[in-house]
């Protein structure tokens, strides 16, 4: 019915000739507010359109449930933890000083200690259930396997006496001794630094676990602050020199997950984040079980539902016990904006974490968008770290506005996970018969087909010589075959290569080629910017990936063959569209960061700058940008192609000549270096006022009612 | 980074969690069927045990050697469920009868996993 009416519309509109490319909007200015109360009440006055910010506070809810003038959307997938400094697995600092938390054991008893209830009914006021493991309890996984649920929550329930036991029990065994109730360790008392982000409820969970610590006898240092005031301290410095011990974490899931099980690789092993904090993980030594396991269900290595239970069953309980995060809550919260706003929230991220939110913010009259005016969005915090597509910032705060000047080949639906094509037309899966992989209904265009063998053409490419850059092809590698679980083909639309960017360019084969090329070059050790964060992530990709072959570059077409499979056919495939992890990146503009990589003077990764001591790189302010652009003036007169021997094929000198001029008349005009293919451009940024500004691109391909039937 | 914390756990000797209880040895009987031997070395007892087997087709036969009765015996493709009526003891033995196993198995791959999971993990 909602399909029906979303049809209607578009006809509509086009016949009313109310078809518009671009944002809806004409301008989103970006500002901060840290207090949801205060926001609230800008919201009412008018003096901002949208708070981007999951709240779950209830006095603020039934505030805006009973103002006419607002409205709100609902979100399932935001969660607080305690994370706790693991210190490596070492129960001593670099300085000698005892860390309570580099033990394993006294991790978990923190389980004990923590009264998840209490936390979601007496501090959230009910906006929040009790999160006893990773599994989120509005997710698929939390009804495939209730039992683990259960016994998981049943072991670590509340038992303040029992925490109590094992940590002093482990205390003693450290040489801490007791005196008047408080732990000493060499005569001196042992000082516990918590972090308390102050934005929401997590300042009353900080000062809450501050007194449970307290209580079991330890002295506690509480220091507050908001999210760029606490993250150099936590995920960026080296857990070993012991800046701190515990921090309020929260996380947002971007899109409803439908597999959860990727998640253990995450935040349990040094294969995914490249921050300092995760990257000294231990759990290879520690726990390989949970290590292998983790790395098994990223890659879906498994090959019936029955084994993925007891992987995942595995994987629940030691993590639980290895505990260098402690799960706190799941959050039920809401994002309120005016009552005359529309867009795309998703159920599991809300609007700060929405895929699509750009492509749908608008006015609206009477439910129908109207065309034009400038949208006032605050949000907790704005530009916390840096922004560069590879290995930039990973926080919602600025992934919110980088969604919106950027876009994947495919639309996220912001009310199942599942994915709807933009820039290509169709996709084929095939896999392994007996493989647990399913097809929804109403996505026909992916078919999914099973087959007894997959056989990977010999001209595919399989891994990357970083040293001649050129890629290994599987019949270089594999001279006897090889063979893969899962095989997608990606069928791109006929107007691909007419995709404008921001700077006037359009999309080319090379920026495709280019992403294949990183998704090796950085592991390895050959490569100028080799970083050891990414060799772990290599490892794990080589384990699996079988190989890419573009059959067709006009159309483009890419067979992608792999061991990775998804139990929805419709995430099995693999588009290598120019989007990384963090954001939009094209082969012009990353070749200057390479560059500037190359020769040690930025970095991609945050691990690698304190390794080398320069700066995170940023495409959009800050000291990256003179650096930038001195390889901008560098690369344009000798018509620099990165890789060249491989990316030669792919890019002309007409067309390095043409992104270099456009990119640099784009510098010239907005003063950064962010170029993306969204439906709104940056167009300012004030770091140190926190305001963003976003502006329509009105040469986006895509007529905008496409988007409407995910708006609400 | 990563080099130097794994470096300093060495030589600190940092502390391990418990394995999973370890199959102690498969061992071919004739074609088509192996005897899988599971030794609970753990410090404590568990009474659940999940295997994970190559071969999807299998049939099963589990029997404790001094120890509490089998209550269920579940087999799935290829994953093998057992629950004991109560813990088998630091020491004791379960053993598996696997049948029905393709010829192409040996005693090397006939496991996925060279350990018997339980829930929970490990002893506490």
């Amino acid at each position: 019915m909602k399909k029906l009416l979303a049809l209607a519309l578009i006809a509509a509109m086009a016949f009313a000739g109310l078809a518009r490319n671009g944002a809806w909007v004409d301008e989103v200015v970006l500002t901060e507010e840290p207090n949801a109360g205060a926001a609230v009440l800008k919201l009412a006055a008018g003096d901002i359109d949208v708070y981007a910010f999951s709240i779950g506070d209830r006095a603020l809810f039934t505030q805006v449930q009973a103002n006419p003038d607002l409205k709100y959307y609902s979100s399932f997938g935001s969660f607080n933890d305690f994370t706790m400094n693991h210190s490596g697995d070492q129960p001593f600092f670099t300085d000698g000083r005892l860390n309570p938390f580099g033990v394993p054991a006294i991790r978990e008893a923190m389980h004990w200690i923590i009264d998840r209830e209490y936390i979601a009914q007496e501090i959230m006021g009910g906006l929040a259930v009790p999160k006893y493991s990773y599994i989120n309890s509005a997710f698929p996984d939390a009804q495939r396997y209730p039992d683990v649920v259960e016994a998981i929550e049943d072991y670590y329930a509340y038992d303040f006496a029992k925490g109590e036991a094992v940590i002093a029990a482990e205390m003693e065994k450290l040489g801490a001794t007791k005196v008047g109730g408080k732990w000493t360790y060499d005569g001196k008392p042992v000082e516990l630094k918590m972090l308390i982000r102050t934005e929401d409820e997590r300042r009353l969970i900080g000062d809450y676990i501050s007194d449970q610590l307290e209580a079991l006898g330890f002295t506690v240092v509480r220091q507050y602050g908001i999210s760029r005031e606490l993250s150099p301290l936590w995920i960026s410095s080296n857990p070993l020199e012991g800046l701190w011990n515990g921090y309020t974490g929260g996380w947002v899931t971007t899109a409803v997950s439908r597999d959860q099980g990727t998640g253990f690789n995450q935040f349990y092993t040094t294969r995914i984040l490249p921050w300092p904090l995760f990257q000294a993980l231990a759990t290879k030594t520690t726990d390989p079980i949970l290590d292998e396991i983790s790395d098994k269900l990223y890659r879906r290595e498994y090959n019936s539902m029955e084994e993925r239970a007891v992987l995942f069953e595995q994987a629940l309980w030691r993590s639980n016990a290895y505990a260098n995060i402690i799960w706190l809550v799941d959050r039920q919260g809401f994002t309120p904006v005016r009552a005359n706003v529309g867009l795309a929230a998703d159920l599991a991220a809300g609007v700060y974490g929405s895929q699509v939110w750009g492509h749908t913010v608008q006015f609206q009259e009477e439910g129908a968008p109207v065309e034009g005016g400038t949208i006032k969005i605050a949000t907790s915090t704005l530009l916390v770290e840096p922004w560069n597509p590879i290995a930039g910032s990973n926080w919602v705060y600025d992934m919110f506005p980088i969604r919106a000047t950027g876009e994947n080949a495919y639309v996220v639906d912001t009310r199942d996970g599942l994915l709807w094509p933009l820039h290509f037309e169709r996709a084929e899966v095939y896999v392994l018969e007996g493989l647990p992989v399913g097809k929804n209904p109403g996505h026909d265009w992916c078919t999914l087909t099973f087959v007894d063998e997959i056989k990977v053409p010999a001209d595919a490419w399989v891994d990357w010589d970083a040293e001649k850059q050129v890629f290994i092809t599987v019949g270089e590698k594999y001279p006897e075959g090889l063979t893969a679980k899962r095989k997608s083909v990606v069928y791109y639309l006929e107007s691909l290569y007419d995709v404008p960017l921001h700077d006037g360019s359009t999309i080319s084969v090379g920026d495709f080629v280019l992403g294949m090329i990183l998704s090796f070059d950085l592991g390895k050790p050959e490569s100028a910017i080799y970083d050891e964060a990414q060799e772990s992530a290599l490892e794990s990709f080589l384990t699996s990936f079988r190989g890419v072959r573009i059959v067709s570059e006009k159309p483009l077409i890419i067979e992608t063959y792999s061991d990775v499979y998804t139990l929805d056919a419709e995430l099995a495939i693999s588009t290598w569209f120019p989007y990384y992890d963090q954001g939009p990146g094209f082969w012009h503009v990353l070749a200057l960061g390479i560059m500037a990589e190359a020769n040690k003077e930025l970095t991609f990764s945050e691990d690698k700058s304190e390794l080398l001591n320069v700066e995170w790189m940023d495409f959009t302010k800050g000291p990256s940008l003179p650096i930038l652009v001195k390889y901008l003036e560098e690369a344009a007169p000798t018509g620099y192609i990165p890789y060249e021997p491989t990316l030669g094929k792919y890019i002309t000198q007409d067309e390095v000549v043409e992104r270099y001029a456009n990119l640099s008349a784009w510098y010239e005009k907005m003063g950064h270096l962010w170029v993306a293919s969204g439906p709104l451009y940056l167009d300012s940024v004030f770091p140190t006022e926190k305001i963003i500004v976003l502006k329509r691109f009105a040469d986006y391909p895509y007529d905008l009612a496409k988007f409407q039937f995910l708006v609400k | 980074m990563r080099n130097l914390a794994v470096v300093v756990g060495l030589a600190l000797g940092i502390s391990v969690l418990g394995a999973a209880v370890p199959v102690a040895e498969v061992q071919y009987i004739s074609p088509g069927y192996f005897w899988v031997w599971v030794q609970n070395t753990e410090p404590c007892g568990f009474d659940n045990f999940k295997l994970v087997f190559a071969p999807k087709g299998i049939t099963v036969k589990a029997l404790v050697i001094n120890g509490p009765a089998v209550q269920s015996l579940d087999v799935k493709s290829g994953v093998v469920k057992v629950k004991l009526e109560g813990a088998l003891k630091t020491g004791g033995w379960l053993v598996l009868g696997v049948g029905g196993v393709p010829t192409m198995y040996t005693a090397d791959t006939l496991l996925k996993y060279n350990e018997a999971f339980t829930a929970p993990p490990r002893c506490r």
